[in-house]
């Protein structure tokens, strides 16, 4: 940055623009809260954020509760601090204040809207855990005896797959969708790839048309609308549309031939 | 549930209810629905011709054996069907494309738009010919004089129903057009996202010639001469009487058709 200050206590400041609620059922309680905060080397909004908590006073001189949020990893492989930032869904820990704000303009800073509010930053993502629950996103191993070595994967099949597990369940794509809402059932985008994820893997294949009739039923594959939202955002770059598409073909094909075959 | 269970799966089962809903809507849009469209506005061509063709054409359909059935089995409740559901599925989006601007969320959020406006576009319509034929208020032959009187009718200089037709055209060829590259994605016929793009550049390039196709007609209706008469002026040589024909002998446009003031 040309023109960005890289050192402590120059004055520049950040500045931040907070959407909060104070708890779940307080929806009265949603408001805008800007607070400006000392520049730091590196920043990234989660360090901002860390600034407002050291001293919660907004830009009014007012002093506020600190603003609360989620996050682990801060290295993008988590998913936990998922917000929507300068009205975008991403990562905090990977939105560098010097990129995304290189003159100071101010950062919004809001929790995502397609899940339950737990409090000023917090959402809980509950639902897709289900999604991943309803359309069996695991590969059956009881435990209960032995099964010998698995089958073999062609390292074609595996350069195909690898990119599909890269997921972290943060959120963006369900965000972004504007399928996944309280009207639908939908399953969202991450939950179908892992349908093509699993039913590629050479042990989960065995359950491949149970996985398939799961999107086929109530908010499954159909409800995708082709806004192609899902793909934009994911930061793990996952080819999403492609996952839903096949998916999608698979699912037609059971639909059409499934009963003429059995 | 367990393999075993699943080979029993009918095409019907009662948790496929969802899935074959949405796969009928897409196929009933592409056809019945968007096919009939095509032949509609093909056999609206004749139009151009004069009057004469076009009532062969109409007289032609409307003395095809079982044409109840085929209007109501193959055009009537389909539409129903696309149009209903497709308000259910309109309602259920949460639009974000001011957020979102890309190409494939615009084209979502405007084949809901264009749905709805198509189906709007399309109850007039049906009020306007086929309502008012069935009363008995409109014979076939009266079509197009009716045609010509009501879509070149100005408010201020302004065909407003002449652009109307031409704005409801638009709407539904987009609608079908668009609705076709959603029909290949969520049929799996294009998995790619190559095959995606070409689908989305040949639907592309069918719409505007189809959108072409039906708003010719429109024009012709509404101005009394087509866009290539515009351009390469009027061939002679048809005895067929025209809209030009028509607004001549009825100086005071108040013997068939609505008329807008």
């Amino acid at each position: 940055m040309a023109n960005s200050d890289t050192t402590k206590g120059t004055g520049r400041l950040v500045h931040l623009r907070v959407k909060r609620q104070d708890g779940p059922d307080l929806p009265e309680t949603k408001r805008w809260e800007e607070f400006k905060v000392p520049y730091l080397p590196q920043m990234n909004v989660i360090s901002a954020l860390q600034q407002v908590q050291k001293e919660p006073r907004t830009v009014d001189g007012k002093d506020v509760a600190p603003v609360v949020w989620e996050s682990s990893c801060l290295e993008e492989v988590c998913g936990a601090c998922t917000m929507v930032i300068n009205g975008r869904v991403r990562q905090a820990c990977s939105a560098l204040v010097d990129q995304i704000a290189p003159n100071g303009e101010t950062i919004t800073v809001e929790p995502m809207t397609k899940f339950p509010l737990v409090r000023d930053l917090i959402v809980d993502r509950e639902r897709m855990f289900q999604d991943m629950k309803k359309v069996k996103a695991w590969i059956d191993i009881d435990g209960t005896h032995e099964l010998g070595p698995g089958p073999r994967e062609s390292p074609e099949a595996q350069q195909e797959r690898y990119p599909l597990s890269r997921c972290m369940t943060c959120g963006c794509c369900v965000e972004a969708c504007p399928q996944y809402n309280d009207s639908t059932q939908f399953v969202g985008p991450f939950a179908l790839n892992l349908v093509r994820l699993f039913n590629m893997h050479p042990s989960g294949a065995l359950h491949k048309n149970a996985r398939l009739e799961t999107v086929m039923g109530e908010g499954g594959v159909q409800d995708c609308g082709k806004a192609q939202n899902c793909v934009e955002v994911c930061p793990k770059e996952i080819p999403l549309v492609d996952s839903i598409a096949q998916v999608s073909r698979d699912a037609t094909k059971r639909l059409l031939f499934g009963w003429l075959l059995k | 549930m367990s393999e075993a269970a699943l080979a029993d799966q009918s095409l019907f089962a009662q948790n496929r209810r969802a899935f074959l809903l949405r796969k009928l809507h897409s196929l009933t849009g592409v056809a019945p629905v968007g096919a009939f469209m095509v032949f509609h506005l093909w056999t609206n061509a004749k139009a151009l011709q004069g009057q004469e063709p076009f009532d062969k054409a109409v007289s032609e359909i409307t003395h095809t054996p079982y044409l109840a059935v085929l209007e109501w089995g193959l055009i009537l409740l389909p539409l129903l069907f696309h149009a209903g559901y497709g308000v259910k599925l309109a309602l259920d989006a949460k639009y974000n494309v001011s957020k979102y601007k890309t190409t494939r969320n615009w084209a979502f959020t405007l084949q809901r738009v264009t749905g709805l406006m198509a189906f709007a576009f399309i109850a007039f319509h049906l009020y306007e010919y086929w309502g008012k034929k069935l009363a008995g208020k409109l014979a076939p032959e009266q079509f197009y004089p009716a045609l010509c009187q009501n879509m070149s009718a100005t408010v201020k200089g302004i065909p407003v129903v002449g652009l109307l037709y031409v704005l409801g055209i638009a709407a539904s060829v987009f609608h079908f057009a668009n609705g076709l590259w959603g029909f290949c994605f969520s049929w799996g016929v294009t998995v790619s996202r190559r095959s995606q793009q070409m689908a989305a550049a040949v639907f592309g390039v069918l719409g505007v010639a189809i959108f072409l196709l039906g708003a010719n007609t429109a024009i012709y209706f509404a101005t009394g001469s087509s866009v290539q008469d515009k351009i390469f002026g009027k061939k002679g040589g048809s005895d067929a009487r025209t809209c030009v024909d028509i607004l001549q002998q009825t100086q005071k446009p108040a013997s068939v058709g609505p008329v807008i003031e």
